[in-house]
């Protein structure tokens, strides 16, 4: 190809962008979601598409992907005019989509996975050997440390999501779509996928980009989109978009202070561990915590700091009695001996515990949102057993107001929630149990900057009330805004201890790699 | 191919018509029927042949259609408007698909699960067999037959909620049928000491299965397929592989005959003027109490969370194992229930009866819109299912339609309603 040519190829794609979607508006039965949205995607760009949850952001993508078959509007694609009927009708276009709710077939293996639908066949049949070497480069390349042959379903939530991004990036698609690529990835693991962007961006890939991380949207966005309420509300460049401004467009109004977070007023221990430890399940070599001490008073909050692996799930998880009798060491609450047996138990005794994933974990999809928020606390709604639909109603009424929860209807099926929305009433349904001690694993994951405030708040609220709460997050600002003091893990084992004061950024991710801390007190 | 531009218009005017067509064809149908039952059907298809002689285009149609199929003038109208209804409801639920109002209702399981009912009965007043639809008795029949079935789905509907399955209530239903015999008529004993112990047979197959299910973690599927093979075994054994029935075998080999028992008198028997079966009050009374159970008790809420996502059922602390296994008590029980019926109103116990029932069952629990993998679903459908399936059998049976036909043709049918009971994503 002579040097000219590409020059030309390079000037149409600068006037003709890759992707152009005009006027889309879709509606579920009543519930109008897109009103007449464009979006235009270009190569070599990274288009970051903000709005709060529920604003139509994952639908207007999976009109693009393929999914949602029927809508109004126009889609164009590099100057045609298209209508992606199927996934891999959208494949087939060039479009690759990363999906916010994981669509990975979890009995598979990852190299399955990753080659699903676009099997490696040799001579009629899946060439599995070739599928794992590909695999295994692919993961190589993007620097992701996962056993190819492990099935999905065993892997830690992270991993899925990596796998879930190899997938999409085994297309060698022209757009990528991200929806919400690093909700559950940590520091290192966002760093990596950073630089994977640069990459693409560099080969004239275009880049869909939704994320409610402002960091990240300051870090990587050359323009950005906003919807509200499924209308477009502006798109312009990234310089053009200050924080403060961005966060304008995406609520409407502006937002003082993004971390609401009052001088804790300890009182009584709350929680105390002593040589806490998880036993070694299904084939692991190691416990997944080991003697691990620490310390809860009331009206506290206690970050735990570390990164994919240290145990910190798994913490709560022991604790809560999800692994059963599996736990040995010493658990005090108030003072009592906390018999751990199983998360009813643990319910009763007064602890909640939000976990990380709440499509797999959390929520119970085929379920209404009423149904989801009295979950755990049928025992005291309905105490003989007969339940009190009214009841239920004006409570989960009242706790989805704490929330702010944007749902059509309360008897809606909470598949149909946007992630952000699913997530408040996964939070929702653990305020219902009127916890002494909450166990936050990811609380703010896939929920928007509006929303995100009014969980912190919330969490001042209630410790304020006495509640202790065990903070789990990735996100490391969260981390340090919100915690009264900072525990690190790493592989199990607690590396550091940090107060307000003394917690950096870079002394936590130091501790968070393994490096003992000398001020542990 | 590129420049297709697919504009898509509301529905709101295709859902409209179609809807319009299907309540037309309906009422005529209904008004055919109605004058058919007032008139006697034999005058009623006479006038219409010479009104269509009169007629000479649609005649020579319409009589060709008459001599091929063999088919009265009258029952040839009747089936233009059923497929007329047909097209209509197609028409209205591909459109409601992208509407609001009536027509989106269209993608409602309860409306699904009527609108198939609503076809089966319209069967049944197109191919009327001489009329013989009109008459109370086939209507009393056709949900006495229903009601084993019934019964044996309200359990089914249970365990299909909590993402189970239970292969053995057929087996159970014999298993029981044989002991409510043997105690009745051989052993003499009274209904209020034999009807408890049956029941409690029943519950106890149910619960033996439901611990090896949810107990011990073994497949449904598996644990109860075991159970479908042993109560069968056992009732044979508790036979001793013959009829229970009241031909009662003397020590020297010759037989005398008993009194068929009262209790078994009784619930074969009908009440409101002979215009309602006992067994059919017992049918409803059941699924009365399992929809309570279901829509109006913690337990029930629970079963739909596991059927949902057991795991995460299981960190909202629902107690998932004994939640499950009651699950199949309650299949058990009803089975037993159904064991009852079945020996009442054949009078005997035999210990191959119900043979397959517990494929009628699950294919009633689909048909309503109970998905197979769990947590949605419930009785109210269910009981739109049962009355479906019932009525299919009927109105086959009275046209005289071969076995094996009728088999096919169920078969089919089982699919088209599965087919319109399918969610879209
Ligand atoms: N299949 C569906 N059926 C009915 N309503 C739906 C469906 N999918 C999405 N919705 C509704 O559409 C609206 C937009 O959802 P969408 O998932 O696009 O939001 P989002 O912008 O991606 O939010 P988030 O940031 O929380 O992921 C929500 O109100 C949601 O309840
Ligand atoms: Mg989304």
């Amino acid at each position: 190809m002579s040097p000219r040519s590409q020059v030309t190829h390079a000037h149409d794609t600068d006037n003709e962008p890759l992707v152009r979607m005009v006027g889309i508006s879709k509606k579920f039965g009543a519930n109008q979601v897109l009103r007449n949205v464009d979006l235009e995607i270009r190569a070599g760009e990274v288009l970051v598409l903000a709005g709060e949850n529920g604003a139509g952001k994952s639908t207007l993508i999976k009109i693009l992907g393929g999914v949602h078959t029927e809508f109004d509007g126009e889609i164009w694609i590099q100057g045609r005019l298209v209508r992606p009927k199927s996934p891999s009708d959208a494949a087939a276009l060039g479009v690759a989509v990363i999906y916010q709710e994981l669509s990975l077939v979890p009995t598979m293996t990852v190299a399955d996975n990753v080659f699903l639908g676009r099997s490696i066949v040799k001579r009629g049949f899946v060439d599995h050997d070739e599928q794992r070497r590909r695999a295994q480069q692919l993961l190589d390349q993007l620097g992701i440390e996962i056993p190819v042959e492990s099935r999905v379903e065993d892997l830690p939530i992270a991993q899925q999501q990596l796998t879930e991004i190899a997938k999409a990036l085994a297309r060698n698609a022209r757009v990528i779509v991200m929806d919400e690529p690093t909700s559950a990835l940590n520091a290192p693991e966002v760093e990596k996928l950073f630089n994977l962007v640069k990459d693409l961006k560099q080969r004239g890939c275009g880049i869909v980009y939704i994320t409610h991380k402002m960091e990240e949207i300051q870090r990587i966005a050359d323009r950005i989109t906003v919807l509200r309420d499924g209308e477009h509300v502006g798109t312009a460049p990234a310089s053009d978009l200050p924080p403060a401004r961005l966060i304008q467009w995406l609520v409407g109004r502006e937002i003082e202070e993004q971390f609401p977070r009052h001088a804790a007023t300890p009182g009584h221990e709350r929680l105390r561990l002593r040589g806490f430890t998880v036993l070694p399940m299904h084939g692991q070599l190691r416990p997944p915590v080991e003697n691990v001490d620490l310390v809860v008073r009331a009206g506290e909050i206690v970050g735990i700091g570390g990164l994919q692996g240290s145990g910190a799930s798994e913490l709560f998880m022991g604790l809560f009695g999800a692994y059963g009798q599996n736990v040995r060491g010493e658990a005090l609450l108030d003072g009592k001996l906390l018999r751990i047996q199983s998360p009813s138990t643990a319910i009763s005794q007064g602890v909640a515990l939000l976990t990380n994933d709440r499509k797999a974990t959390g929520l119970v999809l085929s379920m209404s949102v009423i149904a989801n928020a009295t979950l755990a606390g049928l025992p005291r709604i309905s105490p003989m057993g007969w339940r009190r639909p009214a009841l239920e109603r004006s409570i989960t009424a009242s706790l989805c107001d704490r929330v702010s929860l944007r749902a059509a209807s309360l008897d809606m099926e909470v598949e149909w929630l946007s992630g952000g929305n699913q997530q408040k009433v996964a939070l929702a349904k653990w305020l219902q149990t009127e916890p002494r001690l909450l166990l936050l694993d990811e609380p703010t994951r896939g929920i928007d900057v509006g929303a995100k405030r009014e969980v912190y708040q919330l969490m001042d609220a209630l410790t304020q009330q006495g509640l202790a709460i065990l903070l789990i997050t990735s996100e490391l600002p969260e981390l340090l805004a919100m915690s009264d003091r900072i525990i690190v893990l790493h592989r199990g084992m607690v590396t550091a201890e940090f107060d307000r004061s003394s917690a950096t950024p870079e002394r936590v991710l130091a501790a968070a790699m393994g490096r003992q801390m000398a001020n542990r007190g | 191919m590129a420049h297709q531009n697919h504009q898509y218009s509301p529905g709101t005017a295709r859902a409209t018509i179609g809807l319009g067509i299907f309540l037309v064809s309906l009422l005529i149908l209904i008004a055919l029927f109605a004058a058919e039952v007032l008139a006697g059907f034999g005058e009623l298809d006479q006038k219409m042949q010479t009104a269509i002689t009169g007629l000479p285009g649609i005649s020579s149609v319409l009589g060709l259609a008459m001599n091929l199929f063999h088919c009265h003038a009258l029952t040839a109208i009747k089936v233009v408007f059923y497929v007329g209804a047909i097209i209509g409801l197609a028409v209205a639920a591909r459109a409601g698909r992208e509407t609001r109002g009536v027509a989106s209702w269209l993608n409602l399981p309860v409306c699904r699960a009527i609108l198939a009912l609503v076809l089966v009965f319209l069967l049944g007043v197109v191919f009327s067999a001489e009329g013989a639809f009109g008459i109370v008795g086939t209507h009393r029949d056709a949900l006495r037959q229903a009601s084993v079935f019934g019964l044996l789905a309200c359990g089914m509907t249970l365990v299909i909620i909590g993402g189970g399955i239970d292969l053995g209530v057929g087996s159970v239903l014999a298993l029981v049928s044989v002991t409510f015999s043997l105690m009745s008529i051989h052993w003499g004993w009274q209904p209020w000491v034999s009807v408890p112990a049956c029941l409690l047979l029943g519950a106890m197959c149910g619960g033996l299965a439901g611990t090896i299910t949810a107990g011990f973690r073994i497949q449904p599927f598996v644990a109860t397929l075991a159970m479908m093979v042993f109560a069968r075994g056992l009732a044979k054994t508790v036979s001793g592989g013959t009829k229970i029935s009241t031909a009662v075998k003397n020590p020297d080999g010759t037989f005398r005959y008993v009194d068929v028992p009262a209790v078994f008198r009784f619930i074969d028997s009908r009440i409101l003027d002979g215009n309602l079966s006992v067994v059919t009050v017992i049918f409803i009374v059941c699924a009365v109490l399992t929809w309570i159970l279901l829509a109006r008790h913690r337990w029930g809420t629970h079963l739909y969370a596991i059927g949902g996502n057991e795991e995460a059922a299981r960190l909202s602390g629902v107690p998932v194992t004994s939640t499950k296994i009651l699950s199949y008590v309650a299949s058990g029980l009803l089975a037993g229930v159904a064991g009852l019926c079945q020996a009442a109103q054949e009078q005997q116990g035999d210990p191959e009866t119900g043979a397959g029932y517990e494929l009628t069952a699950i294919a009633i629990v689909v048909i309503g819109g109970t998905t197979l993998t769990g947590g949605r679903g419930g009785i109210g459908l269910t009981l739109l299912g049962t009355l479906t399936i019932g009525y299919l059998e009927k109105i086959l049976s009275i046209n005289a339609v071969p076995e094996a036909s009728r088999l096919m043709l169920t078969g089919v049918i089982i699919v088209a309603a599965v087919l319109a009971q399918r969610r879209k994503r």
